[in-house]
């Protein structure tokens, strides 16, 4: 069996950092009565966890086996679903128009599944998996519109960068010299400079919400779509490469959960204590 | 081969029979113990019809698709105690470890009846192991549903989001135990573990919901 060291590493770390989350929230679950968007957090992680567990004993107990459709799968899927429940809950009580969000949301999706089916020939899997990273990208984008956490501009360079990856990636199928050269130089660098972009935003966003002692709730719901929003664009990026840019975006994806962690957190606290200031119960 | 059928009824009539001379909390524990049994058989039929579809080997199809149907037919029944009954949460927990108690049992009495009981180290193995993983899965399932619930966002990505975690435990453990040597000791001690690692947060949960629902004005 041949090991992929760098891959192996990246779900480690991964593990340690799940691991980290789930004793975070656990506490805080408690002190909160079982605030439900902590239960959804603690499960997203946990399916998380386990299907990396899952990842690393499948390769060391059945190594040869190819699955069409795995347990570690269903994982990605409840973990996508759990932590798009859990900002459907944050987000509840802001109404805007969702609309156009709604249709860039469906157009990408379907763009991913179909890119995912060409290239691995699995409908089950990409089908399954595409619905339910295309209902999370909802949450996302419209958690993001919610507490203008993007302007108008980088709203849109982002949408269009996301499609003109995304169209980029189909001739990618057919293993052409033109269309490898092209995903060299510009479509990887391009993914990783917007990679960049999105932790500086996420950065900035929780120091907001260290520094500043006023409007403590709209600085953590901001932090926690700007640090989903983020999470969102390195899993697309992941989604369409291969190799060593695969392994980087991986690394990346880990690096983002403790911005979630903590700006859900911290939003937890704050709801917590304007509920215990009100009089109420804790949850 | 067993038959499957006839050891369900055996099991399940006295369990319903002594189902009508109990009260509320026993009755329904009684009545998700045979539910699950059900689920459990049905569950059989349709992994063995996937099987067949899909032209894949049982030994395959137990340790990484079972799960699935598995997982699914437990949610089920749940599914329709609460949105039929409406019950309270501590009512779903009971009702959740019935069923999942239930499951493990018919399980493990078809497969000792197919493999033997002979081992007796083995046997207890497995019971400890299949029985407490059945039972973690069932409470994952629930404490998911019923958080939901309480705060009135029981919708269906949180539906299929409880019972992806039931899934992904109980795929794990069976892939685990599928092949003999250290991996199944891994296998055989998570359910254990996770249990031990559970037990006060759940404690805490189940007394503090059944205080909160004493504390609730009769109407």
């Amino acid at each position: 069996m041949e090991i992929d060291w760098f891959d192996l590493f990246s779900t480690l770390l991964q593990i340690a950092v799940v691991a980290f989350a789930i004793v975070k929230i656990v506490p805080q679950m408690r002190r909160s009565g079982n605030a439900v968007v902590l239960v959804f957090l603690l499960y997203a992680f946990i399916c998380l966890l386990l299907s990396d567990i899952y990842w690393i004993s499948l390769g060391v107990v059945h190594p040869d086996e190819r699955l069409p459709f795995s347990i570690s799968d269903v994982a990605d899927i409840g973990e996508q679903l759990m932590l798009a429940s859990a900002l459907g809950v944050i987000f509840r009580g802001i109404k805007c128009r969702k609309r156009l969000e709604l249709f860039l949301t469906i157009v990408a999706s379907i763009g991913l599944i179909v890119l995912w089916v060409v290239w691995t020939d699995e409908w089950t899997k990409n089908v399954l998996g595409g619905i339910s990273y295309g209902y999370l990208m909802f949450m996302v984008v419209l958690s993001a519109k919610k507490t203008n956490a993007f302007n108008r501009i980088e709203a849109i360079i982002v949408w269009c960068v996301s499609f003109v990856c995304l169209v980029l990636s189909y001739p990618l199928r057919w293993e052409l010299v033109e269309a490898q050269l092209i995903q060299s130089i510009f479509f990887y660098p391009l993914m990783l400079i917007l990679t960049i972009w999105f932790f500086y935003k996420s950065i900035v966003a929780m120091r907001v919400l260290m520094k500043h002692r006023e409007n403590r709730m709209e600085n953590a719901r901001r932090a926690i779509a700007v640090s989903t929003s983020a999470l969102i664009w390195i899993r697309c990026s992941a989604y369409v490469s291969d190799g060593l840019p695969f392994t980087v975006f991986d690394f990346a994806n880990t690096l983002i959960i403790p911005f979630i962690l903590f700006s859900v957190l911290y939003h937890e606290r704050v709801r917590l204590e304007e509920v215990q200031m009100e009089g109420g119960a804790a949850v | 081969m067993i038959y499957s059928e006839n050891i369900l009824v055996c099991i399940v009539i006295p369990l319903l029979i002594s189902a009508l001379f109990t009260r509320k909390g026993t009755r329904r524990f009684l009545i998700a113990l045979a539910v699950g049994m059900i689920s459990c058989l049905l569950s059989a039929y349709i992994t063995g019809f996937v099987q067949f579809l899909t032209d894949t080997t049982p030994e395959k199809m137990s340790a990484f698709y079972a799960p699935i149907f598995e997982e699914i037919m437990k949610l089920m029944p749940l599914l329709f105690y609460l949105f039929v009954w409406s019950p309270k949460t501590s009512a779903m927990f009971s009702a959740a470890l019935g069923l999942g108690l239930g499951f493990a049992t018919f399980e493990n009495c078809c497969y000792i009846l197919s493999y033997g009981a002979a081992d007796l180290s083995y046997v207890m193995i497995r019971g400890m192991a299949v029985g407490i993983m059945h039972l973690v899965c069932a409470l994952a399932l629930v404490f998911g549903l019923t958080s939901a619930r309480r705060f009135r966002v029981l919708s269906l990505p949180a539906v299929i989001g409880s019972v992806s975690l039931s899934m992904v435990f109980h795929g794990l453990y069976n892939m685990l135990v599928s092949k003999p040597g250290l991996s199944s000791v891994f296998g055989y001690a998570m359910p254990v573990i996770t249990a031990v690692a559970i037990y006060f947060p759940f404690r805490s949960l189940i007394d503090h919901e059944a205080e909160s629902e004493n504390k609730e004005p009769k109407s």
